[in-house]
């Protein structure tokens, strides 16, 4: 079926559209440059943007499930009968089905889990099938692997990259992540990394070897996205450094297609000080270094105020915040590959440490340049993704901003420098930091934009773009983002003013990096460490076959 | 005083959350036939199951006149006025209320007055377990209000309560006070293992109750649990 988007303001940043009173064809599911015939849908003063993509949000595998078991609390609010479609609950922690409709409520069509355990892949791709209305993708957690270790300590570029190409296909994953690499390993002896020298016990590697070494590979086998790097030594003040040594093991790799290493929640790893008494931020210093380097891009890691669930493969940092907060804790061991941490947590206004980092969530959107820097509450590490309508006011209006930072605790005033920057994000950048970026970012050709060829995914918001001032009005600005008047995904409306109209189920989107020398390069080896895990080499990864939508991309 | 009382002894238990003396306060007995609650996963109007009537009495009150010991969530969020059931009531009876007064005549379920804030609640027979608790994942149960139960009640009794006061004038289970930071438990009778992981607060057991060994003995009576950390007061009868 055909589809006629009629008279909309359309934002594209990616086909450098501002604005433009425009008409979208959709056929096929496709956006045209023009059709005939089909449903129109009269846009008249609504703003039309691409369907919006996150490129970092706790969806599924391992950990979402656990935290799902130790967050009755959370699971059993917000609960919402759909007629005719699922049931949904959840703030936090959502079931599958109520993550998929608050997305496409929301104007969201595509979402990447940014954690994916070689060895839970099964359980990751089954959750991914779970969670109906937008496409998605999984990256594979890479950092504390046992024989990406090994192969990193031979020094043989060729077995890595054999490894990881074949990791990526059985876990018919996108990319690599790392988490704290070698960290988590430490963390099996009660260790933890503090720097990017430090050695992983028994491996003689060192972060610093891991990162480079991956980042090469990465580049090498040319996978579509960089490496997606969590740094060393997250949640500890002082930590900025930390952060910006590990930026600058990206330089010397160039791709002109895109960024060569992706730093993830960087507010997280954005803080200076050396205790939580002098605790301040390093935003400034990370987003100098950013906006000056053409081969980095990050994303926020916002946390917002109220509560959320941190979870994360960093599980010696998790133990860390256990140990401050006294909150339940969740800790799980993926053998020889990674682990998880999990903590429900409460980002309060009154609390210095919380509002500081609030503070330096916008500090880090609003410093950094909107080509660099994308919109993520690291959902739901800072809080949940349904926040981001939220977010994207504060960036658009230094007056919402004031008025938060009225309810905010003093120290936000010392300890960074949010009171201080006026600068006002465009709707045009919020569009780009939400939508066309980390299209970009993750090398989705055809997602974050509405040229001729890309996915048929649109959003359409209630507000004339023309006729509103988002830094005065952004009230308006948020509750026009926080429900779609219409989202539309391949073609079809999928939800319109907040209401499900139909359930369909995106691709899952994945990297064919199969190679058929890979596995005689490095069966040998892979074979020896099967001999300590519980699982059989036969009965590890996934097969396509058992993806519901399985969308392969080829590697150049 | 409106009376509600059962048509027919009901099999699937009813949801009664909503249906509280300052929601039918000025409604028309039509009205509040009309009102919707939950039958297993069917909604039907209140009037579907009971015969709804008005006696002479308090406005602000509701009787529950029969065994509603299938009956959920009895006066749950109630925020003032009085409920009395001639009978049993069934479980989350008075969880999260806020103020007003429940009598249950006979016996209650589990959950009773979990997470209450205000509010008295008085049952002449028995409860079950978590009576004043939290709910499995939340931080705290009982955060004000009174509970008086003059029979026994099971296990759990006040599970991380931070205010407010129960007396039990019967025995109680295990786990009395377990996690609790603040408030007051008075048990008349036997308990068995009491405070442990106690934070703060008052436990007083007349009779008989196992003491976890990680309590000191100090001036003020027995004071733990100190693998906690915790300040709280336990006073034995033995």
């Amino acid at each position: 079926m055909n589809l006629i988007i009629k008279n909309g303001i359309v934002y594209d940043p990616a086909n450098g559209i501002s604005g433009e009173k425009m008409d979208i064809f959709i056929e096929d599911g496709r956006i045209v440059e023009e059709v005939k015939d089909g449903r129109v849908i009269d846009a008249s003063g609504k703003l039309v943007v691409p369907g919006g993509v996150d490129m970092h949000s706790h969806i599924a595998g391992g950990k979402m499930n656990t935290a799902r078991v130790m967050r009755p609390d959370d699971i059993n609010s917000r609960k919402k009968v759909n007629p005719g479609f699922r049931a949904e609950s959840g703030y936090t922690v959502p079931n599958s089905y109520g993550i998929g409709y608050r997305y496409a409520r929301m104007g969201y069509t595509t979402v990447f889990e940014p954690a994916n355990p070689p060895l839970s892949a099964l359980h990751t791709h089954e959750e991914l099938d779970a969670i109906p209305m937008v496409d998605k993708g999984a990256l594979v957690l890479t950092g504390n692997n046992w024989n990406v270790m090994n192969f990193v300590r031979e020094r043989d570029i060729e077995k890595l990259k054999a490894y990881l190409s074949w990791l990526i296909f059985k876990t018919k994953s996108y990319g690599i992540k790392i988490v704290n690499p070698g960290g988590i390993e430490a963390w099996a002896y009660g260790k933890n990394m503090r720097g990017l020298d430090d050695t992983v016990p028994h491996f003689e590697v060192t972060p610093r070897e891991i990162i480079t070494n991956l980042i090469r590979a990465n580049e090498s086998l040319n996978l579509p996205h960089s490496v997606h790097l969590h740094c060393n030594n997250l949640g500890v003040p002082g930590n900025y450094e930390t952060t910006i040594e590990s930026m600058k093991l990206a330089e010397g790799f160039n791709n002109p297609e895109r960024q060569v290493l992706h730093v993830t929640h960087v507010q997280f790893n954005a803080y200076a000080g050396d205790s939580w008494k002098t605790f301040s931020s390093g935003a400034g210093e990370i987003a100098k270094y950013v906006n000056s380097h053409d081969n980095i891009t990050i994303d926020m890691g916002q946390p917002v105020f109220g509560s959320a669930t941190t979870m994360t493969a960093d599980a010696p940092a998790q133990f860390a915040l256990h140990k401050l907060t006294k909150a339940k804790w969740g800790n799980m061991d993926v053998e020889l590959e990674t682990g998880a941490g999990i903590i429900p947590f409460y980002y309060s206004p009154k609390n210095p440490v919380t509002a500081v980092q609030w503070a330096i969530g916008l500090e880090l959107g609003l410093l950094v340049d909107s080509d660099r820097v994308v919109l993520s509450t690291d959902n739901p590490n800072g809080g949940p993704f349904t926040a981001y309508p939220d977010i994207m006011a504060m960036l658009m209006s230094s007056k919402k901003r004031e008025e938060e930072l009225e309810k905010a605790h003093a120290f936000v005033g010392k300890a960074t420098s949010l009171p201080s920057i006026d600068t006002e994000k465009t709707l045009e950048e919020v569009i780009q930091m939400t939508r066309s970026l980390p299209a970009k970012i993750l090398n989705l050709p055809r997602k974050g934009h509405l040229g001729s060829g890309a996915d048929g995914d649109v959003a359409i918001y209630d507000i004339n773009p023309l006729e509103t001032d988002p830094s005065r009005e952004h009230e308006r600005v948020k509750k026009a983002f926080s429900t779609a008047e219409y989202t539309i995904k391949n073609g079809e409306i999928i939800s319109e003013k907040g209401e499900i109209k139909k359930e369909v189920y995106g691709k899952t989107i994945w990297v064919n990096s199969f190679r058929e020398d890979d596995w005689n390069l490095i069966g040998d080896d892979v074979s020896r460490i099967f001999s300590f895990y519980s699982l059989e080499l036969s009965n590890y990864g996934v097969e396509e076959s058992w993806i519901r939508n399985s969308s392969p991309v080829e590697v150049a | 005083m409106i009376v509600l009382r059962l048509k027919n002894e009901i099999e699937v238990p009813v949801e009664m959350d909503g249906i509280l003396p300052s929601a039918i306060s000025g409604k028309s007995i039509e009205e509040i036939e009309a009102m919707k609650i939950y039958h297993g996963n069917r909604i039907v109007s209140l009037g579907e199951i009971f015969h709804v009537s008005v006696e002479e009495g308090d406005e602000d009150t509701i009787l529950c006149d029969g065994d509603f010991s299938k009956v959920k969530w009895l006066g749950s969020g109630m925020d003032g006025g009085r409920i009395l059931v001639r009978g049993n009531a069934g479980v989350h009876c008075g969880a999260r209320m806020k103020d007003g007064e429940i009598l249950i005549e006979g016996n209650a379920d589990d959950y009773l007055g979990a997470e209450m804030t205000g509010g008295k609640i008085e049952v002449k027979g028995n409860a079950g377990n978590y009576v004043g608790s939290a709910y499995h994942g939340d931080t705290k149960g009982m955060r004000g209000g009174e509970i008086i139960i003059h029979g026994s009640a099971g296990n759990f009794v006040g599970e991380k309560m931070s205010q407010g006061s129960i007396t039990i004038k019967g025995n109680a289970g295990d786990f009395v006070g377990y996690r609790m930071s603040g408030g007051m438990i008075t048990v008349e009778g036997n308990a068995g293992i009491t405070g442990a992981s106690m934070l703060g607060g008052r436990i007083t057991v007349e009779g008989d109750c196992i003491v976890p060994p990680t309590f000191e003995r100090t001036e003020d009576g027995l004071t733990g649990d100190f693998i906690e950390g915790g300040k709280g007061v336990l006073i034995t009868g033995t």
